[in-house]
């Protein structure tokens, strides 16, 4: 049997296309969980043998059938879908995950999740890699919940199909034509890139820090007095562009980040699958960058404008126009503004305290949790920023290739020192 | 109001076992309402009860428990 993509899960698949034009892997990512002792290695099979006859829908491959994609049950092993790894250390770890995430695979033979043990001399790490149409950020981490516990779900409509049921033909237009002139105002303002090499692309790399709770703690507060309760995000985007202004990059006029927003209700573990997301923009021009208190208000102002006039949403029925272009011409569109520059000055994702938190996998204690996502190029770079037992993680992604080492380093650098609020105005 | 606010917030921003069951003075921000809940909150309010919410309001001690969402409103109605 076929069963749909949902409207965001074929707008991750477009990305998955974007990414592999780019010469990468695909729309790959992962939850990465740093284990201190190592685990049961028969129990985590086990558990993966019954997660997949609970929710076989996660076993499945992807199936084109004319301009539409599908997901196809498989009835393969699905021990299949578990791999263990060994390495020395952290340093081999780090990199074991790394050849993980570049692992590529054709599009129509992915597998949409596959768990990663890699053990270490002492400790190990748990990895979830999943194939983005398959799921979001939040449904990993729901994945991660059901695959550990045998939890009972409350039937429930599929938020994201729930929203989209509520709107007839007529509205879906006027809601695609606000979000096409939306789109067409951000493209006023051409939009910085990181400094990027010309070489081809060859892998994505990344550089995880992890602050401790006291100092997470501060920056989420100076998050709050300046960005205010709504803006959480808004300062990690804010603190980004701010970033990359102060250690040079492909500067324009200024600044565009797209950002995904969950449409799950806070604290539910229902459904994992699917991309239940919706998508926004946060915009700045360059002289608002540079002013800490202006860009703050800019993008506050900016976010509430785009939820009261309901841009927050409109976006939906554009991707769900988009669904029915070739992959190729649905990213050109999104992805590129009227003179076929890139729009995205770097990817974000911020995803909160992790929720539902996975305390220990098989008896062996969770000490951290860091996510990974491939990029296009350009921009080449991405943001991940997640919380696990309250200390802030900042993934850094890019483009091994064409993203200079130094630069990098004076990037992520700033970035600190702009969350923590060092930097005078 | 308090049963047109409880059904958004349950309905829309989040999920708890029984919603019958949460008092009104319960933490909604322990409960899971987060920094874009909020602000599809507040859009709520202000389009379902015709106020206005200063920004510079929007702070925790108003927004706890959904008495004091409540009270925040009745505030400004006046």
């Amino acid at each position: 049997m076929l069963r749909p993509l949902n409207t965001a899960d074929h707008f991750t698949l477009m990305m998955d296309h974007e990414i592999r034009q780019s010469g990468l892997a695909g729309n790959f990512c992962a939850l990465v969980f740093e284990l201190d002792s190592a685990i049961d290695i028969a129990w985590l099979q086990m558990r993966v043998t019954s997660f997949i006859s609970r929710f076989p829908e996660a076993n499945v491959r992807l199936k084109q059938q004319g301009r539409r994609f599908f997901w196809k049950q498989h009835e393969g092993d699905v021990n299949a879908l578990f791999f263990h790894h060994r390495a020395t250390d952290s340093s081999s770890a780090l990199t074991v995950i790394e050849a993980i995430i570049n692992r590529r695979e054709a599009a129509e033979s992915a597998l949409p999740v596959g768990f990663h043990l890699v053990e270490m001399e002492t400790g190990a790490y748990f990895m979830l890699r999943w194939f983005h149409p398959i799921c979001d950020a939040k449904g990993a981490e729901l994945i991660m919940h059901h695959l550990l516990k045998d939890e009972v779900l409350s039937d429930g409509e599929n938020p994201f199909n729930q929203l989209k049921s509520k709107w007839g033909l007529w509205k879906k237009i006027a809601m695609g034509i606000q979000a096409k002139r939306h789109i067409n105002h951000l493209d006023r303002i051409d939009s910085s890139l990181p400094k990027v090499e010309p070489v081809i692309a060859d892998q994505l790399k990344f550089q995880i820090v992890t602050l401790d709770r006291d100092d997470s703690k501060a920056i989420l507060l100076q998050a709050r007095k300046e960005a205010g309760m709504t803006g959480t995000a808004l300062y990690f985007i804010g603190c980004m562009m701010r970033a990359l202004q102060r250690v040079g990059c492909d500067e324009k006029q200024g600044f565009c980040v797209p950002y995904a927003m969950n449409m799950r209700k806070r604290k539910a573990l229902f459904p994992l699958l699917g991309n239940q997301v919706s998508f926004l923009f946060a915009q700045a021009s360059l002289q608002q960058v540079a002013n800490r208190a202006l860009l703050f208000s800019e993008l506050r102002e900016q976010h509430k404008t785009t939820v009261r006039s309901g841009l927050d949403v409109a976006l939906v029925p554009l991707m769900e126009a988009g669904a029915w272009l070739p992959l190729h011409k649905y990213g050109r569109i999104i992805r590129k503004g009227p003179k076929g520059e890139e729009r995205s000055s770097f990817w974000f994702s911020y995803t909160g305290e992790s929720d539902p938190k996975v305390e220990e996998i098989a008896d062996a204690k969770v000490n951290g949790m860091f996510q990974l996502s491939q990029v296009t190029s350009p921009p080449a770079l991405g943001l991940l920023v997640s919380q696990y037992d309250g200390c802030l993680t900042l993934s850094f992604n890019y483009i091994g290739s064409q993203i200079d080492q130094q630069w990098m380093e004076q990037l992520i650098a700033t970035v600190q020192s702009e969350l923590t609020g060092e930097v005078a105005a | 109001m308090n049963d047109v606010l409880k059904q958004f917030v349950f309905q829309e921003l989040v999920q708890v076992s029984d919603p019958k069951k949460f008092s009104d003075d319960e933490d909604l921000l322990e409960a899971g309402l987060d920094s874009m809940g909020i602000m599809r909150l507040v859009v709520f309010i202000e389009e379902t009860f015709g106020v206005t919410l200063p920004d510079d309001e929007i702070e925790p001690d108003n927004l706890q428990s959904l008495n004091r969402i409540i009270s925040w409103i009745e505030r400004h109605r006046s």
